[in-house]
């Protein structure tokens, strides 16, 4: 990499001095320019080549602003990886992708088919564009070109400025490109040479030499079935037709939560591309050790004076997601770099010295406990405003007061005695609390009512001590009361009347639940277990949630196809335990033919009426099954609505 | 300090005190370092302010915690004379649909600015959950390809209602609800200001209906104020129409005495006087909350208030479930006495 040219191309550059005439100026008021010049592909695309960074524009920049203020970077920029030996990534995917390139590579140019497709997929910060960058740099004279999507017109606007040029949606202009690209891969991308004249003529020469690889990492928001059937259909051909490399990343986010049911982008994306020979690498989350490893390089290459404490911290909780943590640790470090007036770099100070903090730590009997503590609440400290993508980092905090239920042993027994008149029995009186009131730690946690109980159910156990096991049969049937509770909150919040009163009875139950969880923890466990080093666990429920999810939107991606001409959606009991064995085994049986998919989907409609004869006659004759099954299925569907009328009658 | 009205900016609005801006506005800090309770992050929005280089930051909180106030006041310490050209404003009442965020956000992103060194463009999304997660896709590239110029706050109730590449993207800072003392100090400065008359219970009556949220604390002093022109518990209840706390109070009195009749009275003239029954709950969660009490009457007190909250929630908002409460507390308290 000694001699590396720096031409890199600028596709975009605001930046003082960088900008220059070739950048092509989007019409700001003129909608119709800028619609004009993204029906040609070729003022969209930029590359980078064989630099040493991974994000294209670092390099130029680099040279020009961000040297002399360090800091105008974002450290997921700044510290992005550059050599296959900075990637955290399991080293088999790396291995993949780079054996993908190689052997694609090789063949580039020559007439066949499939193969030159990968499809990247994982969850989010799990550096699937990182690794791509590193590997593209890699290799000798390829260049990585990228898909940038033109900054559209409003609709609007369009409406009243240029009648003439008609709307192109985001998913026309995108399929668009892909048929360009298709059609033209010999033409070199790129048209927008920057900077200097005299570099163009040894740009030509050097272009032509050049592979090309294709990043496509801005899929188009789809919005219904029809868009993304033609989505899909067209990246299939895509796939089977493309004559150079090309890597897309089809990020993976649940949208289970945002409440707008599930997309299937990712799904059937996937799926196309594989139809059409794509290969397929799956990132997982990167594994808590290696985001701590690149979080204390950046520590000490930033010579930020954080606890490694809050820096495991970050890293256990950002679920695999290292951009995250990055951005976390950025954020945290501001307070530590420049502030030493307003601010305890340490953190720990503070909790020896103010009053409010201290009595949890003075009676800690034994070291391992109290480091436990003071790690935990060292931790919130800092990091109390900010948590990670779940908040997890308060969440301990909390968790770790209540399951460890520190009180004043010292002082007589209840402390609220002198409101009420009597005496309560011997085996209800505790202790008084030695923490901040349970609603109030719940309200610093940033968690739901619903996760803080989970997490106490999760762990409560470990903190009880063995005579205890009374108590913790108290404890559960507070945590089932306060079950009941949210779980009847939840058709109230779901629904799509939103009134004022409903929205506020939602946050009530929600605080009494919360309030009861953690005071019927603290309640029940009258004997805590001796203090000592105890880990929280994350709750399994919330995996099994989480698992079921996403088979039913597996499930539910699934009988779209099916019942997408016959209106009529089965439960997931009936898919699950009725048609995913059928589909199985007509499945293997008509692979063969390469017609499975087909009819397997047809035949599903079927197998509420007689499950054996219908698969006899599809092993018997797959192909005339296939056409039959169409028609029957039409048949069947009067049936199956038949069935689910009963079933609403029963109700 | 921070108290000064906004008068610079709008000399009208100082002449004409009866019809001013609401009072909300009007004491919105300009400055970071006026920002009440989330110490925290407030420490650390300062620094970013007096050191720029703003990473992309997700606000997220309850409502009337500080986080538009907060964002708005970063932008113009960063920006200053700047704050004009440099910012982007939307929220939930402009048109944030997927095709602004492709046109608008992306042009502005490119636009050229001026400004010092550490300094970036900034986009302010408002109620970004209320964005559509197509609109959220849209941003994810922008967000990424212009961060060498531009930077993004978003502010939001929940931060699970951002997509997780978004959230990935940026730092979380989370605004937790506003302390009773937090409120109590700002409102005191708000009525020297103002000179509104007051007596002590009376602010704290409000700070009581406000339960954490600043916003609603200043609205109701302002109602409470333009209203009787005078601050006291009877007015703040009267305008906010809440169940009388200390009324409530006495019923649950009443109860851990085990005099049901009494409570039952109490409760049955809280009941004519025309409050809801999810009215009166609510008031009861939040006395029975802050009652200082035995650990295990408080536990089961607010298990049995959660109940009955839930089937008035439900739609079974009698008198007879209030009254089976009320019954069900005494027997609680009958059942824990030490004999």
């Amino acid at each position: 990499m000694g001699k590396k040219r720096r031409h890199t191309f600028i596709f975009l550059s605001d930046d003082e001095d960088a900008d220059n005439a070739s950048r092509q100026q989007p019409a700001a008021d003129n909608g119709g320019a800028s619609q004009a010049s993204s029906t040609s592909f070729h003022s969209h695309i930029y590359h980078s080549e064989k630099c040493g960074l991974a994000k294209l524009e670092n390099v130029d920049f680099g040279v020009k602003c961000p040297t002399q203020f360090p800091d105008l970077q974002p450290w997921t920029d700044k510290y992005s990886p550059r050599e296959i030996s900075d990637l955290v990534v399991h080293a088999k995917k790396v291995a993949d992708v780079r054996e993908w390139m190689v052997t694609t590579l090789k063949t580039t140019g020559k007439p066949h088919d499939g193969g030159n497709v990968l499809l990247l997929s994982g969850p989010t910060g799990a550096g699937k564009t990182a690794v791509v960058h590193v590997l593209v740099n890699q290799f000798q004279e390829v260049e990585l070109c990228e898909w940038d999507p033109p900054v559209p017109t409003l609709w609007k606007e369009h409406l009243h400025v240029n009648a003439d040029i008609p709307y192109i949606s985001k998913v026309d202009q995108f399929i668009d490109f892909l048929s360009k690209v298709k059609k033209y891969s010999g033409l070199p991308l790129v048209r927008k040479l920057t900077n200097e004249g005299n570099r163009s003529p040894l740009l030509k020469s050097g272009l032509t030499r050049m592979h090309k690889v294709l990043l496509i990492d801005d899929l188009p928001v789809v919005h219904g079935r029809e868009l993304l059937n033609k989505l899909c259909h067209c990246l299939r051909n895509f796939a089977l037709s493309v004559q150079f490399p090309t890597i897309v990343i089809a990020t993976d986010f649940s949208e289970e939560e945002h409440g707008q049911g599930t997309s299937f982008l990712t799904v059937d994306v996937a799926e196309a591309l594989e139809s059409g020979g794509a290969k397929k690498v799956l990132f997982n989350p990167i594994t808590a050790n290696a985001v701590k490893k690149v979080l204390n390089k950046i520590v000490l290459a930033e010579n930020c004076s954080i606890s490694s404490e809050s820096v495991s911290f970050i890293a256990e909780s950002c679920g695999g997601d290292i951009r995250h943590a990055i951005n976390c640790l950025q954020f945290l470090c501001v307070g530590f770099n420049s502030v030493s007036g307003t601010w305890d770099p340490g953190g720990k100070n503070i909790l020896y010295e103010t009053p409010k903090r201290r009595r949890g730590l003075r009676n800690g009997t034994r070291n391992k406990s109290k480091r436990f503590i003071k790690c935990a609440a060292s931790a919130s400290d800092h990091t109390s405003s900010i948590g990670c993508r779940d908040g997890s980092l308060s969440l301990f905090h909390a968790l770790g007061k209540v399951l460890h239920n520190k009180r004043l042993t010292e002082n007589d027994k209840d402390s609220g005695k002198s409101n009420i008149s009597f005496i309560l029995k011997d085996e209800l009186q505790r202790h008084p609390l030695n923490m901040e009131a349970p609603e109030l730690l719940i309200s610093q946690a940033h968690v739901d009512a619903a996760s803080f109980l989970y997490f106490l159910h999760e762990n409560v156990l470990e903190f009880v001590d063995e005579e205890g096991i009374e108590d913790v049969s108290v404890a559960f049937t507070y945590f089932s009361d306060v079950d009941c509770l949210l779980k009847h909150k939840k058709p109230n919040t779901s629904g799509i009347l939103h009134t004022l009163d409903e929205i506020d009875s939602g946050h009530i139950a929600e605080a009494v639940a919360g309030s009861i969880a953690a005071r019927g923890a603290l309640f029940a466990n009258s004997h805590p277990s001796k203090p000592r080093w105890l880990s929280l666990r994350a709750p399994v429920v919330r995996q099994v949630d989480r698992l079921l999810n996403q088979k039913k939107a597996e499930l539910r991606a699934k009988s779209w196809r099916v019942s997408i001409d016959c209106s009529t959606m089965f439960t997931h009991n009936v898919q699950a335990t009725e048609l995913e064995p059928f589909y199985k085994h007509i499945g293997c049986t008509s692979f063969a033919t390469g017609q499975s998919a087909n009819i397997a989907d047809s035949s599903l409609s079927f197998v509420d009426n007689e499950l054996n004869s219908s698969l006899s006659f599809l092993q018997d004759e797959d192909l005339l099954s296939n056409i039959m099954a169409i028609d029957l299925s039409k048949a069947m569907d009067a049936d199956i609505m038949e069935k689910s009328d009963d079933e609403i009658e029963e109700w | 300090m921070a108290i000064a009205p906004a008068s610079a900016s709008n000399p009208a609005t100082s002449a004409a005190k009866d019809y001013d801006l609401p009072w909300v506005e009007k004491y919105r800090p300009h400055k970071i370092a006026d920002i009440v309770g989330n110490e925290d992050a407030v420490c650390r929005l300062q620094v970013i302010a007096r050191d720029g280089n703003m990473p992309n930051l997700i606000f997220a909180g309850p409502p009337g915690t500080g986080k538009t106030t907060s964002i708005l006041a970063l932008a113009h310490e960063l920006l200053g004379a700047n704050f004009k050209e440099a910012v982007l404003e939307l929220n939930a009442s402009d048109d944030r649909g997927i095709d602004v965020v492709r046109n608008k956000i992306k042009m502005f992103a490119q636009k050229k600015v001026t400004l010092p060194p550490g300094r970036h463009k900034i986009i302010l999304l408002d109620e970004a959950d209320s964005m559509t997660s197509g609109a959220q896709q849209a941003l994810r590239r922008t967000m990424e390809i212009y961060s060498n110029t531009t930077r993004f706050a978003l502010a939001c109730n929940t931060s699970a209602k951002i997509i997780e590449p978004i959230q990935s993207r940026c730092a979380i800072v989370r605004f937790s609800r506003l302390s009773d003392r937090d409120i109590l100090d700002r409102l005191l400065r708000v009525v020297q200001a103002e000179n509104v008359p007051y007596i002590p219970e009376g602010l704290e009556a409000v700070v009581f209906t406000a339960d954490g949220d600043m916003r609603q604390a200043l609205n109701n002093l302002q109602a409470t104020f333009s209203g009787f022109q005078f601050v006291n518990q009877e007015n703040v209840f009267k305008v906010c129409d809440q169940p009388h706390p200390l009324h409530v109070i006495n019923i649950i009195r009443h109860t851990t005495g085990g005099n049901i009749d009494e409570a039952y009275t109490g409760l049955k003239q809280l009941y004519d006087l025309g409050y809801s029954a999810s009215d009166i709950i609510t008031t009861l969660f939040r006395v029975v909350k802050n009652y200082d009490m035995p650990e295990y009457l408080k536990l089961e007190y607010l298990k049995e208030v959660g109940f009955a909250h839930m089937r008035i929630a439900d739609g079974v908002g009698t008198i007879l479930q209030l009254s089976g409460l009320l019954a069900k507390l005494c027997i609680i308290r009958d059942e824990a006495k030490a004999v």
